[in-house]
């Protein structure tokens, strides 16, 4: 009867631990995409403000 | 899962302007490679339980062998694809090879470990131990410390060229304790049990048809894990070269 204790750790750690690192994949994906947005969003404001400064620059006296 | 599927402006921009990132992006892919992984699952432990048979000596704990073996094989495949990821990325220096490397050491570090506990867990039902330095084992330990060393190196150097060109050194010298592994059950004397799948009448038909069955899913799960991590540090590079262009 212990062997079936023996058999169902196994497998549970296999699966468990399957599925836990299979979740954190996955939140590390969504927290990269994330900050990838954040940068990105950075980049098109910089760009942005770039094109303002030239559209209207700054009048000479 | 599929996450690493989504794009962002940014990897679409690269894509089109065929830059580093620019890689063939097949979100199919993930989502065939996952539904196969799990119908595998599903089959495999199915199979496990209610077909294969119970073995005469060891009994009910013997069925570790159908997750047992598959696990250990995945670790010393996700080695080998690290090992030619890294010859291939001192050659070509294209940092996808560097990106692949890293990927299948990670997933073979999760795998080896999950080796070594189902072993472990084994060995305490047949042989009365937890561990015993048998030569199987201690050389199987030894690829899990190379593994732990490469990913301590990728860490503490950060996501620099010369990173790249250490852990992939490393990544090469340490595949040769792969055939050291599975060459040690002939080298010496073990109690760890000889090579059966291959060996004409060693083990039942239906037992190496059921062992098949698993080693296809988990050979699966690693390809897909494998387009999740590599999607991972193909946008964790994008993301570090754009916060450097904007400092």
């Amino acid at each position: 009867m212990q062997g079936i204790n023996y058999l169902i750790a196994a497998y549970a750690i296999v699966w468990l631990g399957l599925l836990i690192y299979m979740a954190i994949v996955m939140l590390r994906i969504r927290g990269v995409r994330t900050e990838l947005a954040a940068v990105e969003e950075l980049v098109r404001e910089q760009h942005n403000n770039a094109t303002t400064i030239n559209d209207n620059p700054t009048p000479k006296y | 899962m599929a996450l690493a599927n989504n794009q962002t402006h940014i990897e679409e921009q690269a894509a089109q302007q065929g830059g580093p990132a620019a890689t063939v992006r097949l979100p199919i892919v993930s989502i065939i490679l996952l539904a196969l992984t799990s119908i595998g699952m599903m089959v495999s432990i199915g199979l496990i339980f209610l077909v294969a048979p119970t073995d005469a000596v060891e009994g009910l704990p013997q069925r570790i062998f159908y997750f047992h073996v598959p696990v250990s094989w995945i670790g010393m495949l996700a080695f080998g694809v690290l090992a030619a990821a890294s010859i291939a990325y001192l050659w070509k220096k294209d940092e996808r090879w560097d990106w692949l490397a890293r990927a299948s050491a990670e997933i073979g570090t999760v795998f080896i470990t999950l080796a070594l506990v189902t072993g472990s867990i084994w060995g305490r039902t047949t042989w009365g131990t937890w561990w015993t330095w048998d030569a199987r084992l201690t050389t199987t330990l030894i690829l899990w410390f190379i593994y732990i060393g490469y990913m301590m190196l990728r860490s503490y150097m950060g996501r620099t060229h010369a990173s790249a060109r250490s852990a992939a050194v490393l990544g090469i010298i340490g595949f040769i304790d792969v055939p050291i592994i599975y060459e040690s059950v002939n080298w010496w004397r073990t109690l760890h049990p000889q090579p059966e799948v291959g060996t004409p009448g060693a083990l039942p038909p239906e037992v190496v048809g059921i062992l098949m069955v698993s080693l296809v899913t988990f050979t699966l799960l690693y390809c897909f894990l494998m387009v999740q991590l590599y999607q991972l540090e193909k946008t964790q590079m994008l993301a570090q070269r754009l916060r450097a262009s904007l400092e």
